[in-house]
């Protein structure tokens, strides 16, 4: 099972917005067909490592490969690969969801035809026929989620790098996602997903890497970390334990 | 490069920019608003009809007209039934004092007046006689106006009566024999006499023809001229605006971000975000010259003349020029909003003052240097030596070697911009 190299190798991420150290020597794989979530407190640096992972960003130390290729000198092949759903869905406002996503497909170079089908499907599955031939400017901010994710799903990516995803999301669409992530790792589908939500966690991840204040403080396996804190440990326990966090603080 | 990814983003900037109103507006809707100003307002089908001026007369004339030739009276007539061109030139007011006219030229109710003074018949048919003319000054124009019609029409009717005058003298001599009289050259002492004295009536013939330049000669040519122009103004704020903000809203959006993290190479971006600038400033181009010569602009293209297959070469050039002189103004923005503004505003000031909008002969002298400096204004110039007055390639081609050089020139600068600056942008995202 763990024969496959990896498909997202990061070493030894450094990145600093002046003096302050965002990401703090980070180095993590993920491996084919698996869910990596990266999680950690608000400002621990998981948007800037996700960022530097597509390439938004340069690290001001380390290296990442996707399937072979280097993020930054080798940028159009290591993207060729990646589907991303940013922290927040900045859309065109004046194009229509389906429009968007078809303009996400041609910028890969798909033609129409290529994705047509998956569209569809994605579209009816995620309960989008409504609102997809509405401006972008006229809907929620639930909708304008659900595109981003249908547009980086139709791309037809092997990893798939997301940040918050499931933000503002219902929960019948979530559980759907949550399906469609489970179905997407069986055909090999990577997947580095940054989150709170711990149902997403708990549901769908293989593997987590805690992260606080840019560095990485507890990784492994779900099975591994859930041991930290106990056999019959919830999540919430495990991460508050690793973190050194007082779990009934405020009560 | 990959045309597809380059077309998918062209086409999506097209759509959004052919969705916001605010936009349409300054592409197409500004430019039409200026070409419908000069076909209906600065140059209207009826800009030749003759002016007709607010004349009011007072007539203190007291010459007991019997037994005179010419009265007072005659001449008010003369004024109320002089036409030019099928239209009265004067509606005449009497009135009955020289201050009531003055009054009603203070208040501006008419153009001019003239008072005819005490005697006024009998000094005209006996020697000569004495008019005051006062002129009005209802806007800046209109006095200078006045005073050319008046004055013209005085000085036909005084060669009028001077040549009655002669032709009365000329019948009295006609009485007398001069057989032996001296004249200069060989002919007839009385028709020697009769020919001075037309002379003295009219000393000199002169005839008046209007030989304009040929941008001004016709209306369809002032049309055409002015049809670029307005292609011309719109290339100029819209590529100026569009050049120095496309990134730098793209980035401000959060859009450059998506870009950023797609598979494409920054060479197909930075074409791609050109050539969705040219895209709509073509499209453009071509409603306002198309609407142009439907409200009558001389603009000609002709298929089968190759110089007239340059023409769309200078749209795409004049088009690039304008976003690539904006992408230079990128360097003195730090927002979208101040880019855009920066650009809409140089690029209207440019239009009026670089000969593209206003001819630059209507310039200070000072300032007519910018024309022949301001390389989109040869472009504008090439296009309409070739659409509207049809020149040929040798009184083109010089033009032609400045507009590719340019282009060179600027295609440099925007790489070292490019480098300096929008390559920081992108990387920024």
């Amino acid at each position: 099972m763990h024969k496959d190299p990896p498909m997202i190798v990061a070493k030894g991420l450094v990145k600093k917005f002046g003096d302050v150290v965002a990401v703090n020597g980070l180095s993590f794989s993920v491996r084919r067909g698996s869910a990596y979530c990266l999680v950690g407190p608000n400002g621990a640096g998981k948007t800037t490592t996700l960022k530097i992972v597509v390439g938004l960003l340069k690290p001001d130390a380390g290296w990442v490969f996707i399937e072979g290729f280097d993020v930054h000198s080798n940028r159009v092949e290591a993207l060729r690969r990646v589907g991303y759903v940013p922290d927040y869905p900045n859309l065109p406002s004046y194009l229509t969801p389906l429009e968007f996503i078809y303009y996400v497909a041609a910028l890969r170079g798909f033609k129409r035809g290529d994705v047509e089908e998956d569209i569809k499907y994605y579209i009816d599955l995620f309960n989008m026929a409504e609102d997809v031939k509405k401006p972008i400017r006229a809907l929620s901010r639930g909708a304008l989620q659900k595109t981003a994710i249908v547009a980086s799903l139709i791309v037809k990516p092997r990893v798939l790098v997301m940040d918050e995803p499931l933000t503002n999301i219902e929960i019948d669409t979530q559980i759907i996602f949550k399906n469609v992530v489970k179905k997407l790792m069986r055909d090999g589908v990577s997947f580095l997903i940054s989150s709170h939500m711990l149902s997403l966690i708990e549901g769908v991840c293989t593997d987590v890497g805690v992260i606080d204040r840019g560095r990485m403080v507890a990784e492994g396996s779900m099975e591994s970390i859930m041991k930290l804190a106990g056999e019959r440990a919830s999540f919430e326990e495990v991460y508050m334990k690793i973190l050194g966090r007082d779990i009934e603080r405020g009560t | 490069m990959r045309r597809s990814v380059v077309l998918a983003y062209v086409l999506k900037e097209l759509k959004i920019m052919f969705s916001d109103k605010v936009t349409v507006f300054w592409l197409v809707a500004w430019p039409l608003i200026w070409v419908f100003m000069t076909a209906y307002v600065f140059v209207s089908p009826t800009a030749q009809s003759p002016v007709q001026l607010e004349l009011g007369v007072v007539n203190y004339d007291t010459t007991p007209q019997h037994n005179l030739s010419f009265i007072s009276g005659d001449f008010i007539r003369i004024l109320k039934e002089a036409e030019f061109n099928g239209t009265k030139i004067f509606n005449v007011r009497v009135y009955s004092s020289e201050e009531k006219l003055r009054e009603d030229l203070r208040k501006g109710r008419i153009d001019a007046g003239i008072v005819i003074p005490a005697n006024f018949s009998l000094s005209l048919v006996m020697g000569s006689a004495r008019l005051s003319v006062l002129i009005g000054a209802r806007d800046p124009y209109s006095s200078s106006i006045s005073y050319s019609v008046i004055s013209s029409f005085l000085n036909e009717f005084g060669r009028r009566i001077s040549l009655y005058k002669v032709e009365t003298a000329l019948g009295y001599i006609g009485q007398y024999s001069f057989a032996n009289a001296y004249t200069p050259i060989n002919i007839n002492f009385t028709d020697y006499v009769k020919s001075f004295m037309y002379g003295l009536a009219v000393p000199i013939n002169v005839s008046y023809e209007n030989v304009k330049p040929e941008a001004l000669a016709t209306r369809p040519n002032t049309l055409g001229w002015y049809t670029i122009g307005a292609v011309g103004m719109m290339f100029l704020y819209s590529g100026f605006s569009y050049g120095a903000s496309a990134l730098l809203s793209e980035k401000e959006r959060g859009t450059l971000r998506r870009l950023r993290a797609s598979p494409i190479k920054e060479s197909e971006l930075v074409l791609a975000i050109i050539l969705s600038g040219i895209a709509p400033l073509v499209i453009s181009a071509v409603i306002v010259i198309v609407v142009g010569v439907l409200t009558g602009a001389n603009i000609v293209f002709n298929p089968g003349n190759p110089l007239h297959w340059l023409v769309p070469l200078l749209i795409l050039d004049g088009a690039f020029l304008s976003i690539g002189l904006g992408i230079l103004l990128s360097l003195l923005a730090k927002t979208s909003q101040g880019a855009s503004a920066l650009g809409t505003a140089l690029g209207l000031m440019f239009s009026f003052t670089a000969g593209i909008w206003f001819p630059a002969s209507m310039m200070p002298s000072w300032l007519q240097i910018l024309s022949k400096v301001f390389s989109p204004t040869w472009i504008f110039d090439a296009m309409r030596a070739i659409m509207v007055f049809n020149r040929g390639l040798d009184e083109v081609a010089p033009t032609l070697i400045n507009v590719a050089l340019s282009t060179v020139a600027v295609i440099l600068a925007d790489i070292a911009v490019y480098k300096l600056r929008l390559k920081k942008y992108i990387e920024e995202a």
